[in-house]
């Protein structure tokens, strides 16, 4: 509890010294990300750099060496399962994740200002636009799969034979359509939260700043983009930051709405994580799904990177 | 058209609470979906029959039989205790790891805490399926060295799954411990609180804040005396008070309440808030 600027002056032990009691406070979970995060991360980077299949599974790290070889097969080798998938998911994982990460916040928006007024009824209704947050991911997907099907899912049932609005029934688990019956169920399943968090930030907004704005002459448009947004800021920083983490690494859903866990999503479904999955288990190439993994990794911290710094401008600039 | 402003502000109203209903309805549909698809044969599932299921002669039959299905032979209450288990082991575990760590990071600016931080950020960024092999071997190897057996058994999954949630629950609860006022913690230590005890008085407070949505949450940013983290009462003052005025026979709350009350409001709500008062 004491001011930074006077540590600054002070040296390194004597700081150490001074804040022994958050040390004891992070201590804990310093140990267990130690055993449970650092050491397996370690272990799976250098799995990457294996010849690691059925075979030699058994060996582990003992494995034959082969330096950046599994590299090769996922980035250049047109022959190898990964490398042939490699562009489709690539493309898909960035069109899902954008996608599903800016719909989540914008239907979540939508919602908390609807339910940002007072009317009879708000906590239940509140409560229940929360139902698709406790629907399991593995469930959704199931759930989903069943939804989107051609003759006799509940789409199609209510798109064509109930109101009408197309003339044919389109097939939603093949081709181009795919793309939309896997953004769809995870929007659906994830705005909950960010409905929540940004229903939460609108609170703490003093209604000082829209009175001044209505003494303004100020619209609802206005108000929105002048006030709510820039107020709501950390709010959907973090939202957006690890919206864009998880739903590149979004894997439940996908998989089990093709096949219950087996299927080949598809050319417009197959994403990387799906992708890195099937080299891995069902193919078993653990070194080449490792390097994939790698890859996947490195190309995230760096978008990481440049949302922060994003956020840290945009901070100044304000 | 000149409608007097309450009627126009009426009309909007109506209007947007018919979309949400529309929403509402649309929402849960999947769900309701889910609920209706239980009570059909499973092969009308698999075929996506829409109505329900109906026997040889036509008639409608309602398959009540799956919810007994689920407890006779797929021995669901097996599954359940597992599940109460794990997740109930997991939650508290998590929540005491990542409390501890969060309150850690947003009220001590320590060598290292920067370091931390960003390292909890970067395993939120490792793909899960990187984890699998490594774990299990080495849950495997830790079985046989040491004799604990963390392969197939709870013990084991609480402790990964808590390895696995407790890093986004520090970065949450983060926003939270920032967005309550440091003065509250100073007045405390000033009535002789260790740090220990500050957070053990604060942080169950703070639990409650981040379940409740009420409009009363509102303004606790301008008056940190009625922030939700003082619905618990402090003991008693350690310290003796000196006779003098207010505080005579008060508890250690009303202290300070009194004292947090003489605080101006915080004027950096932006960086305050995070995504506290949830």
């Amino acid at each position: 509890l004491k001011r930074p600027n006077q540590q600054q002056k002070k040296g390194l032990w004597q700081r150490v010294k001074q804040n022994r009691i958050a040390y004891y406070f992070i201590a804990p979970t310093a140990l267990a990300m130690l055993f449970l995060h650092v050491s397996p991360i370690t272990q799976g980077i250098y799995m990457s750099f294996l010849n690691l299949n059925q075979y030699t599974l058994q060996s582990y790290l003992l494995a034959p060496f082969v330096g950046l070889e599994n590299y090769y097969k996922v980035l250049i080798d047109p022959t190898s399962p990964i490398r042939i998938g490699l562009f489709e998911a690539v493309r898909n994982t960035v069109i899902y994740t954008v996608v599903v990460t800016i719909g989540t916040v914008a239907v979540g928006m939508v919602v908390a200002l609807m339910l940002n007024r007072r009317f009879w009824g708000r906590s239940l209704v509140r409560t229940l636009f929360l139902f698709p947050w406790i629907v399991p991911t593995y469930v959704t997907g199931l759930l989903w799969g069943i939804m989107w099907l051609k003759e006799g899912g509940l789409v199609n049932v209510l798109l064509v034979d109930w109101f009408h609005l197309l003339p044919f029934k389109p097939s939603w688990l093949t081709g181009g359509n795919t793309m939309w019956a896997i953004i769809i169920p995870t929007i659906w399943r994830y705005w909950p939260l960010s409905m929540l968090m940004l229903l939460a930030g609108l609170q703490t907004i003093p209604d000082e700043l829209y009175e001044a704005a209505d003494i303004d002459g100020a619209g609802p448009w206005t108000k929105f983009w002048m006030i709510t947004w820039p107020m709501l800021r950390p709010v959907w920083f973090i939202l957006i930051l690890f919206g864009l983490i998880y739903n590149t690494y979004s894997f439940n859903i996908v998989i089990m709405m093709f096949g219950f866990g087996a299927g080949f999503p598809g050319e417009w479904g197959d994403l990387m994580m799906t992708n890195i999955f099937r080299n891995s288990f069902q193919l078993w190439n653990f070194g080449t799904g490792a390097a994939a993994s790698v890859l996947l990794l490195c190309v995230m911290i760096m978008i990481v990177n440049v949302w922060f710094r994003y956020f840290k401008r945009a901070e100044e600039l304000s | 058209m000149a409608l007097p402003y309450y009627v126009k502000k009426r009309i909007t109203d109506i209007i947007i609470s018919i979309i949400m209903l529309l929403f509402l309805v649309l929402t849960l549909l999947p769900v309701g979906w889910m609920v209706f698809s239980s009570l059909k044969s499973s092969s009308d599932i698999a075929i996506g029959r829409v109505g329900l299921s109906r026997n040889v002669a036509g008639q409608v039959e309602v398959h009540w039989d799956n919810y007994v299905d689920m407890w006779k032979n797929v021995n669901f209450g097996l599954y359940l205790k597992n599940s109460l288990i794990i997740c109930g082991s997991t939650m508290i575990l998590a929540m005491i790891l990542s409390t501890l760590a969060a309150y850690a990071l947003s009220r001590f600016k320590f060598p290292g805490s920067d370091f931390f931080s960003n390292t909890i950020l970067a395993t939120q960024m490792i793909p899960a399926i990187m984890y699998l092999i490594p774990l299990y071997i080495m849950f495997v190897k830790f079985t046989v060295m040491t004799g604990i057996p963390v392969k197939g058994t709870y013990l084991g999954l609480i402790l990964i799954y808590s390895a696995f949630f407790v890093p986004f629950s520090i970065w949450i609860l983060r926003g939270f411990f920032a967005s309550i006022p440091k003065e509250l913690e100073e007045a405390a230590r000033i009535d002789g609180c260790s740090a220990l005890q500050v957070f053990w008085y604060i942080a169950p407070g703070l639990g409650r804040a981040d379940v409740r949505l009420g409009p009363d949450q509102r303004r606790h940013h301008d008056d940190p005396g009625r922030h939700p983290a003082l619905r618990r009462q402090l003991p008693e003052p350690v310290r003796p008070d000196d006779g003098g005025g207010d505080c005579c026979h008060h508890s250690g709350r009303r202290v300070i309440l009194h004292a947090a009350k003489t605080h101006r409001p915080r004027f950096d709500r932006r960086r305050g808030q995070g995504i506290g008062g949830i």
